[in-house]
């Protein structure tokens, strides 16, 4: 998902628990719970952003160092979350 | 839940202040004695969740103001989920019921639970609800009744009789293949306080709020205010706790316009109404800050009618013949005749099995006979 631009789909449907988000999207049946990292991911893709901004951001917030580590596991939380509906990819 | 003098149950002082997080001026202070003990604990939280303030119970957790032992977090934090998760499966629900409903070209406002929680609190999580509330004007009633028992949600029950709904009924309920239910209203209450009620007029001026991918309507800041005084002085439970906390909300956050509440209060008859809920609100939650209309509330001078249509929905066990029946004097004359007919004979399956039409209408006024009783001793 390198390079790509990602944003919340507009059908989804949530709500912030405390430090928990819970999530419904438009066309799925199952709840997703995002906590910790995933849940400040998930309040940085109110518009939409490059998936490197998400990285850099969610580094920045958790003040550890954007390193090859977090990439894969942020490219990997995004794209789960784009095959279940909850995410949108805007631009490849 | 006036000073008896007697001493409270720790689980009730803190289910006030649950209540009344976050709300300035509120004098309660049931979470000074450190975390309660079992017994306590568990009836908080059945009661949490009967009066609708899970949300509510969370954020004071959150916010570090209601003390609890890492077992009573947890709790809480499971709690919260399932309340999230079913407010989210109504929230999709709900999208579902206005797509088909608008799709038949029928106007839909949200009422209640979701419109309430996404337009009058800082957020959506503080305010949970257990059902969905939908309101359509009189004349597109009984279409959007047909639309709705066309797709896959049953009627609990059916109409007293043929054009009763469009009428004189309060609400058609339906329920979902999995459990979930929509009320779709035709006015707010039942009774007289429910009869006078119009709303096209409070259709008129629509709010908006988004949901998803959908802009819904909601009542405006005032009708929505109308809406939660009816819900709290005649709903059962009477004065439910979200609805009072719901009635402080808007008072103390929104900017509303008194003068055009009192007036459509007043156009409506419902005037008493807002009295007695504006000032049950503010003694429920042990409220100091005084507003106009708190302060109009205290002072309101309540006729015998008015007290006589409010004790209406105070004994829970009010049958709905008795409640039909004191809806009579709010009828135009010519309407008289046709309503009391069909509540003489109604569909099959509402009839009484072993009790006549003549018993139940003796049953009934004496239910009505004994307000006018009451209200005579005090």
């Amino acid at each position: 998902m390198t390079g790509a631009v990602v944003r919340r789909s507009t059908g989804t449907l949530w709500r912030s628990c405390g430090a928990r988000v819970l999530l419904l999207p438009r066309h799925g049946d199952n709840v997703i719970t995002l906590a910790g990292p995933a849940a400040i991911m998930w309040q940085a893709l109110t518009v939409p952003t490059a998936v490197d901004d998400v990285r850099a951001r969610l580094a920045a917030a958790l003040d550890v160092q954007d390193d090859a580590d977090l990439g894969p596991r942020v490219e990997e939380l995004l794209r789960f979350l784009t095959e279940h509906g909850a995410v949108d990819v805007v631009a490849a | 839940m006036r000073d008896t003098g007697l001493p409270r149950p720790p689980s009730l002082t803190a289910l006030e202040s649950i209540a009344a997080h976050g709300l300035p001026g509120a004098l309660v202070d049931g979470f000074s004695g450190g975390p309660l003990d079992a017994r306590n604990w568990g009836r908080l939280l059945r009661d949490c969740g009967a009066q609708g303030l899970t949300g509510l119970l969370a954020a004071a957790v959150h916010d570090g103001v209601m003390p609890v032992t890492p077992s009573q977090a947890e709790d809480v934090y499971e709690a919260e989920t399932e309340a999230a998760m079913t407010g989210l499966r109504l929230e999709r629900l709900l999208l579902d019921v206005v797509g088909l409903l608008e799709g038949a070209g029928i106007q839909v406002i949200v009422l209640k639970g979701p419109a309430v929680a996404h337009l009058d609190y800082p957020n959506p999580s503080l305010r949970y609800f257990g059902d969905i509330d939908l309101l359509v004007g009189s004349e597109r009633f009984d279409q959007a009744i047909s639309v709705l028992g066309a797709a896959p949600y049953s009627r609990q029950l059916p109409e007293v009789g043929p054009g009763f709904d469009a009428r004189f009924n309060k609400c058609a309920t339906f329920t979902t293949p999995d459990g979930l239910e929509i009320d779709l209203h035709r006015t707010f209450a039942l009774g007289p306080i429910g009869i006078r009620i119009d709303t096209d007029v409070l259709m008129r001026t629509p709010a908006t709020f988004t949901l998803g991918d959908r802009q819904l309507s909601a009542l405006d800041a005032e009708s929505r205010l109308l809406h939660a005084c009816y819900s709290a002085v005649t709903g059962q439970p009477l004065f439910r706790l979200s609805t009072v906390r719901d009635i402080a909300q808007m008072l103390l956050f929104n900017d509303l316009d008194h003068a055009r509440l009192l007036a459509l209060a007043e156009a409506e008859g419902g005037q008493h109404a807002v009295a007695h809920a504006v000032a049950g609100a503010w003694d429920a939650l042990r409220l100091s800050d005084c507003l106009y209309l708190s302060a109009w509330a205290q002072q309101y001078p309540f006729t015998r009618k008015e007290r006589w249509e409010l004790d209406l929905y105070v004994r829970d066990d009010m049958s709905f013949l008795a409640l039909s029946l004191a809806t009579l004097r709010s009828l135009p004359l010519r309407e008289r005749l046709t309503y009391l007919r069909m509540l003489a004979r109604p569909h099959a399956e509402l009839r009484h099995k072993r009790r006549s039409t003549v018993r139940r209408m003796t049953s009934a006024l004496r239910e009505l006979r004994e307000i006018d009783e009451r209200i005579s001793s005090r």
